[in-house]
């Protein structure tokens, strides 16, 4: 039919080529952009874990009276005569708070936001330590080291 | 007559998409960098949370103005490259300054440990 709208074939081959180089260019922003907020996102929250973990894990050792550790659990009986427990479960940093000697039965609480963390607990001479062996960007988080305040009898 | 757009329209809206893209990538290279600055704050946090707890299980006589800090390895903060932690004992008291220098020998930040 002669003289009907419509587009030419070359019209929507040219169109067609400048969708196709904008949708490039769009990917080629998205990529770059996408694994920039991804890194920054895990750093942020990372950034976040360890500042959890440090300060939860001050304030008990801190505390405690009596302290034992198990690679990767520590159990340690506060002044008040309570338990604080941690451990290392599914990647994650959990703790327990319960009357109940070594938390037995307690519900366990994630510290950590990302999973993917493993570490060590290590009594040591007048301190308790942490060391990451494992965080969730493949890279190494510092220790937390803390003084025992309290009397605590050797083990 | 066939209706549709100008070469200098198109130019427009591709400079305008050009211009949004390079500010959207710049906010987030800002986000990024931000968070790297923020992960290097709670390294430096952390090495002087760590020093000064090491201070208190280290004998007041061990401990020499200028020298490292007492069990920190430096190689553990990979945010901190090129910083320093040394000690100072504290005028008239019984403490112990720890100082964390910038590459520069500036200080970057500082806290007070009691030595045992």
């Amino acid at each position: 039919m002669r003289g009907a709208a419509g587009f030419t074939l070359v019209e929507v081959a040219v169109a067609g080529l400048v969708a196709g180089v904008v949708a490039l260019m769009a990917a080629m922003l998205f990529v770059p952009a996408a694994r920039i907020w991804t890194e920054a996102q895990t750093s942020l929250e990372l950034t976040s874990d360890a500042a959890e973990v440090r300060r939860s894990l001050t304030g008990d050792v801190q505390r405690a009276r009596s302290v034992r550790s198990y690679d990767d659990r520590l159990l340690l009986r506060l002044a008040d005569g309570t338990w604080a427990c941690y451990r290392f479960e599914a990647g994650r940093l959990e703790r327990a708070g319960s009357a109940r000697a070594g938390c037995r039965g307690a519900e366990y609480t994630p510290l950590t936001v990302l999973d993917g963390y493993a570490g060590r607990f290590e009594r040591l001479d007048g301190a308790v330590r942490l060391r990451y062996t494992q965080a969730p960007d493949g890279g190494t988080l510092p220790e937390v080291f803390v003084a025992l305040r309290l009397s605590v009898p050797a083990r | 007559m066939k209706r549709g757009f100008t070469l200098i329209e198109v130019t427009v809206a591709m400079a305008v998409l050009a211009v949004a893209a390079t500010a959207v990538l710049s906010t987030l290279i800002g986000v990024q960098r931000a968070a790297l600055e923020a992960r290097r704050l709670e390294n430096a946090q952390a090495l002087l949370s760590n020093a000064s707890e090491r201070v208190r299980t280290t004998e007041a006589g061990a401990l020499r103005d200028g020298a490292s800090c007492p069990g920190v390895r430096l190689a553990d903060y990979p945010y901190l490259e090129g910083y320093r932690c040394v000690v100072a004992r504290e005028p008239g008291g019984p403490g112990v300054v720890v100082r964390l220098l910038d590459p520069e020998g500036e200080v970057y930040a500082a806290t007070v440990g009691v030595p045992r």
